[in-house]
């Protein structure tokens, strides 16, 4: 049948418009659902991986500056705790699968900083400018 | 529709994939780690014991003739159900009886530490015994409270020489026994000889022992008794593979808390920075800030740990390394069992201050826990934040150190 050949009918156009309509707002809606049922997660994860990172930065120094059986072993719990980077990049990757874009991530990321900052200074800690 | 489910198929193939890939990269990172802290097969660390010197052990480990009054066996402390410990803070010694909480309502003399089971004890290099390691056998000679006179040169045996002449525990604290209160080498001999005659007379246990010597029971003595006591320690009690030896040298598989828990004691927990080796235990001796519970070695509730046998100031309120085999059967912990839960007992180790009863406590007893504290700063596990989940994961793990002794063990008599 061509398309050309279809009755006008104001019903279509109603359906069509409602589709469009449900389409615009549930892309939000979906992510503003998606983004609050898995922050609490990504917090953990962000807190996590922030902690190892600094522990992983400490225990290498540690080991530079005093090299030792212990500061070795350090190191190598370090190292493994890392892996809960790995887990923050995987939930990232997986977020930015199901719809959110890096920008509501990073928001997401800003989030859990929030909710572990006690003071104005913290967050002064996250975004000033070190060199 | 078959394509549709086809398509459904190899997506949840690839998503399967993508777990499988994640879990092989951490079952890896796990098994490595295991390794590079001393891991190795259980049967690594056996030592060969005869048979009938096995047998003639647990005669002796069953029987109350070990004990001058004849109060007391070890099988009374070190009991199958709880793990080969005795489910007690406090151990109860003579003129205790029954088991568990029956024991501790019964009365008894109380021995100021934590009753230790015996998983692993005597294997190889598991030379260090006691709470405070009082025998000591890591230098290859074995120092003790024998001071040069040790009886043996396995510290094993040298460590069953202990509770038979230890006041309390399995010779009675009366009037009668003031002499033997100095618990010098000297009155310790003088219980030797006695305990040495009244088991080569024993029907049963001398013929025994006797024939895993070759020789006549007339000929026995203490040391002999001591050996066949630790060979049946050695040989009942030595490691066993468990689940987590099948997941590192086999093919076994972990659950994934068992497998996050793991991580979690290489890892993030510092865990193996102590508990390493083939027994979990570097066998050294770090403060751990645990609650104190009842009247402490050194009176009023406190315990000076390894000070106790050094003297060495830097040695206040630390304790030998407990190995973690079978920890989950061994409530309650601490060298002085204060903690009942595992979960309170690892929290402990990172996160003392989280024990409501540190609200409980008085000063003096604030003041006693700060010293404990400071000397705490220096373990590399000092302040650990520990989520409620790594504890559970790590609770989990654990029990995957898990295994059960050849023989059960009961007193005799």
């Amino acid at each position: 049948m061509r398309l050309g050949s279809w009755p006008v009918s104001w019903s279509y156009i109603a359906v069509f418009a409602a589709g469009l309509a449900t389409a615009i707002l549930a892309a939000p809606l979906w992510k503003l659902a998606l983004m609050r049922y898995a922050q609490t997660s990504f917090s953990e994860l962000t807190y996590q991986c922030d902690q190892a990172m600094r522990g992983h930065m400490i225990a290498k120094m540690s080991v530079s500056k005093a090299p030792s059986e212990n500061t070795v072993r350090q190191l190598k719990a370090a190292e493994i705790e890392l892996l809960a980077c790995q887990d923050y990049d995987l939930m990232r990757k997986r977020l930015i699968r199901w719809g959110l874009t890096d920008n509501e991530v990073s928001e997401m990321a800003l989030v859990a900083i929030e909710a572990r900052a006690t003071n104005l200074q913290e967050v002064v800690r996250v975004h000033e400018i070190r060199y | 529709m078959k394509s549709a489910t086809r398509i459904l198929v190899i997506a949840a193939a690839g998503l399967s994939a993508g777990a499988l890939h994640a879990d092989t990269l951490r079952e890896n990172v796990l098994r490595q780690a295991a390794l590079d802290a001393g891991l190795v097969r259980a049967q690594e660390t056996n030592v060969s014991v005869p048979p009938n010197l096995v047998a003639a052990g647990k005669l002796l480990f069953q029987t109350k003739k070990l004990s001058l009054e004849n109060e007391i066996a070890c099988a009374s402390c070190h009991v199958d159900r709880f793990g080969s410990a005795d489910g007690l803070p406090n151990a109860i010694g003579t003129e205790g009886r029954g088991e568990g909480v029956a024991r501790l309502m019964g009365g008894g003399d109380i021995i100021p530490r934590n009753a230790l089971p015996f998983w692993g004890r005597g294997g190889k290099g598991f030379d260090v015994f006691f709470w405070d390691g009082r025998v000591d056998g890591r230098s290859g000679a074995v120092k003790s409270q024998f001071a040069g006179d040790e009886p043996s040169n396995d510290p094993l045996v040298v460590a069953v020489h202990l509770p038979p002449v230890e006041i309390g525990e399995m010779v009675l604290n009366t009037a009668g026994n003031e002499t033997l209160q100095s618990e010098t080498v000297d009155s310790a001999q003088g219980i030797y000889q006695i305990l040495e005659r009244r088991l080569r007379d024993d029907p049963e246990i001398g013929p025994a022992l006797a024939k895993a010597y070759g020789i006549q029971p007339n000929e026995l003595r203490f040391v002999q008794v001591a050996e066949a006591l630790a060979g049946f320690i050695r040989h009942n009690f030595r490691l066993k593979p468990t689940r987590f030896h099948d997941f590192v040298f086999g093919d076994g598989k972990l659950t994934a808390d068992e497998l996050a828990g793991g991580l979690v004691f290489y890892g993030k927990g510092r865990c193996a920075t102590c508990h390493s080796g083939p027994y979990f235990s570097d066998f050294d001796f770090h403060a751990i800030p645990f609650p104190q519970a009842g009247f402490g070695k050194n009176g009023f509730g406190v315990d000076y740990g390894r000070y106790n046998v050094t003297l060495d100031t830097g040695d206040l309120y630390r304790f030998r390394t407990p190995p973690l085999y079978n920890v989950t059967k061994t409530a309650p912990y601490s060298h002085s069992g204060s903690l009942y839960a595992l979960t309170d007992a690892i929290k402990a180790h990172v996160d003392p201050l989280a024990n409501p009863i540190m609200i409980a406590i008085d000063a003096r007893q604030r003041a006693d826990f700060y010293e404990v504290l400071k000397q705490w700063s220096h373990v590399p596990i000092s302040g650990i934040e520990l989520s409620d989940l790594d504890i559970a994961q790590l609770v989990a793990f654990l029990h995957t150190l898990e295994y059960n002794s050849d023989s059960p063990v009961h007193e005799s008599d």
